[in-house]
């Protein structure tokens, strides 16, 4: 028999279900926070600017809301079931509609047989306000029977889907959408196993649902950068501080290590933060199998790890986005430093890296400029953390004598994720003939 | 100051402490860190301030948080000894028994944040990528390569009762 490479996901389902707090647990977790909250400091107010902007985005949406499109919807269903669409022999038409927050969503045809189920719908921004696009991505599931999939978000017992979109229209702002399913095994809590076939869509009763919508409003397609014009960065800066480390007493600290090689940038009253080189001098003993893992190469050299000092540099393809702020070289291997400038803003994504071509990087670090202007390694782990200057730093084993052999570029995106939530009103999967498609559409 | 309600940190623990103690435990294999985790995150999204426009999203950023936390926890100074706090803490949660999840939990990191992402939380593999900022091309070998390993480490035996 042909293994699957398929992991025993029900297993590994049910052994993390296990792992979970109890309630007392729980109560003395909640306990805790408010307790913390007490000794949090003030949230920052945010600026008045951005109170300013929300404000014109309200005041523009209600006079977009005044001019909701009066144009209809674009002919979709005409096309789906006419003769350029090449599925109209295979789908039943269904009017199955949902609406939220000025979107509106309209099932148009299904199909569905023993493992298949495939669904064409629109969506369309009734609200005129621009949310949706040709080049989005469309976050969609659905419920069979409202038992199939168990968890709707989960993909499991051999399940695939995917949504993509079709056509769109910018005058009424309508996407037609297809969401195709091909339905995997359904768990059998009797049998304590998958059931032996897959999950019979035939005449099912569909929920489907919307639940996220992307939106790119901007790419950098792949773009050639010629790193041997750049003015080479030699200043360095070492990296210092990690995170806090409780309960260790400064002098524990000073202990490990030379002051002249790392010094304290946070001195709050009971946490000290403490330099990566700590975790180096104090030994393996105490690194976690995964940091080990995780740092693998990363303490091959005795000495404190450092990254170029960022400067102004210049903006890739002219976008903001994607701003190289240093090159130079460290120990003879290539450093090229950039912006991040927020995977983790939230609804507001902005997407750059740099890539060369052919060869691998040796190391990513990510890291931010705090306020004392000292190197602080991490990644952002909140919107309000980007108020911060975050980095990140590519490193390449490729020497100076060696860099007109290689050639580098760089791409990303801008997009905006819409958060939305709804679903049609369910339907069912009918067998269908053209005949009766015919009738169905008159 | 601002004062935590202490209704919402009851709504968030409820909602969320199981889902980050099992994603920070597929990080950091020990649920008193994982534990840890849950605090540091719900605490910064109760002092936040920020609001959601539906559940979904906020998972999606409690996931990121959590992610980020852990990667930050996993870079750092990890003390053996337990920590004060301990002491008057209820003990953390037993972590799971089980053969695939031993080996899973062999896996390295980002293997395992993959599976469990993809596997668990039903996350598509472009998700995924959003969540961990990785491209969809490299979630995808993330999990190709788990899947080839957890063959190795539990044999084709286990793969083909499924097949």
């Amino acid at each position: 028999m042909k293994s699957s490479l398929k992991i025993d996901e029900r297993e590994y389902c049910s052994a993390l279900d296990s792992l979970q707090f109890s309630q007392d647990q729980k109560a003395l977790l909640t306990q805790k926070l408010v307790s913390a909250g007490q000794e949090q400091p003030k949230h920052t107010r945010k600026p008045l600017r951005r109170t300013v902007t929300v404000a014109l985005c309200c005041v523009l949406a209600v006079a977009l809301s005044m001019t909701v499109l009066a144009a209809g919807l674009p002919d979709f269903r005409a096309w789906l079931f006419g003769p350029d669409s090449g599925v109209a022999d295979t789908l039943t038409p269904v009017s199955a509609v949902g609406n939220n927050d000025g979107l509106s969503l309209e099932v148009l045809g299904a199909t569905g047989n023993k493992n298949d189920v495939c669904v064409y719908f629109t969506l369309q921004d009734t609200a005129g306000e621009n949310r949706l696009g040709e080049d989005m991505i469309v976050g969609a599931s659905v419920k069979l029977n409202d038992e199939y999939p168990e968890r709707e978000d989960v993909i499991e017992g051999g399940m695939e889907r995917s949504t993509e979109v079709v056509k769109y229209d910018p005058e009424t702002q309508t996407a037609l959408c297809k969401y195709q399913m091909t339905t995997g095994k359904l768990w059998d809590n009797n049998m304590m196993d998958f059931a032996s076939e897959p999950y019979d869509a035939t005449g099912a009763e569909v929920r489907l649902r919307v639940k996220k919508i992307i939106v790119y409003t901007d790419r950098l397609e792949e773009t050639p950068i010629d790193l041997s014009e750049w003015e080479e960065t030699t200043e360095t800066l070492p990296i210092q501080f990690v995170r806090v480390a409780k309960g260790v007493s400064y002098g524990e600290f000073e202990q490990h290590i030379e002051e002249d090689r790392v010094v304290p940038i946070d001195e709050s009253e009971h946490d000290w933060e403490f330099a990566r080189e700590y975790n180096r001098l104090a030994g393996e003993k105490i690194m976690a199998e995964s940091t080990e893992e995780y740092y693998n190469g990363f303490y091959d050299e005795d000495k404190v790890p450092v990254v170029l000092k960022p400067g102004t540099g210049s903006f890739v393809g002219g976008r903001e986005y994607a701003q190289i702020t240093a090159v130079g070289f460290i120990d003879g291997k290539l450093h090229v430093q950039y912006r991040n400038y927020g995977y983790f803003q939230d609804t507001e994504n902005f997407t750059f890296s740099f890539n060369c071509a052919g060869i691998k990087p040796l190391n990513l670090i990510s890291f931010r400029l705090n306020d004392k202007g000292a190197v602080e390694e991490g990644d952002p782990q909140s919107p309000g953390d980007l108020q911060s200057c975050y980095y990140e730093e590519v490193v390449y084993d490729i020497g100076p004598e060696d860099l007109m052999d290689h050639s580098f570029f760089g791409q990303g995106c801008q997009s905006i994720d819409r958060w939305v939530n709804f679903m049609a009103e369910n339907f069912t999967l009918e067998e269908n003939t053209p005949e009766r498609v015919q009738e169905l559409l008159k | 100051m601002r004062v935590i309600d202490d209704k919402e940190a009851q709504r968030l623990v409820d909602a969320y402490s199981d889902m980050v103690l099992r994603l920070s435990f597929t990080y950091l294999k020990s649920t008193q860190d994982a534990e840890d985790i849950c605090q540091t995150v719900f605490l910064k999204l109760l002092t936040s301030g920020k609001s959601f426009e539906n559940p979904e999203h906020e998972k999606a950023w409690v996931i990121r948080a959590a992610v980020n936390a852990c990667k930050d926890e996993l870079r750092a100074f990890r003390r053996k000894a337990a920590p004060l706090e301990a002491a008057e803490s209820a003990a953390a949660p037993e972590p799971p028994v089980s053969d695939t999840m031993d080996a899973v939990m062999a896996l390295p990191t980002k293997y395992r944040e993959a599976i469990y992402l993809f596997y668990y939380e039903g996350y598509s593999v472009r998700e995924i990528g959003k969540l961990l900022h990785r491209s969809e091309a490299a979630v995808s070998a993330h999990l190709s390569r788990g899947r080839k390993q957890l063959k190795l480490i539990l044999g084709d035996e286990a793969y083909e009762k499924q097949s």
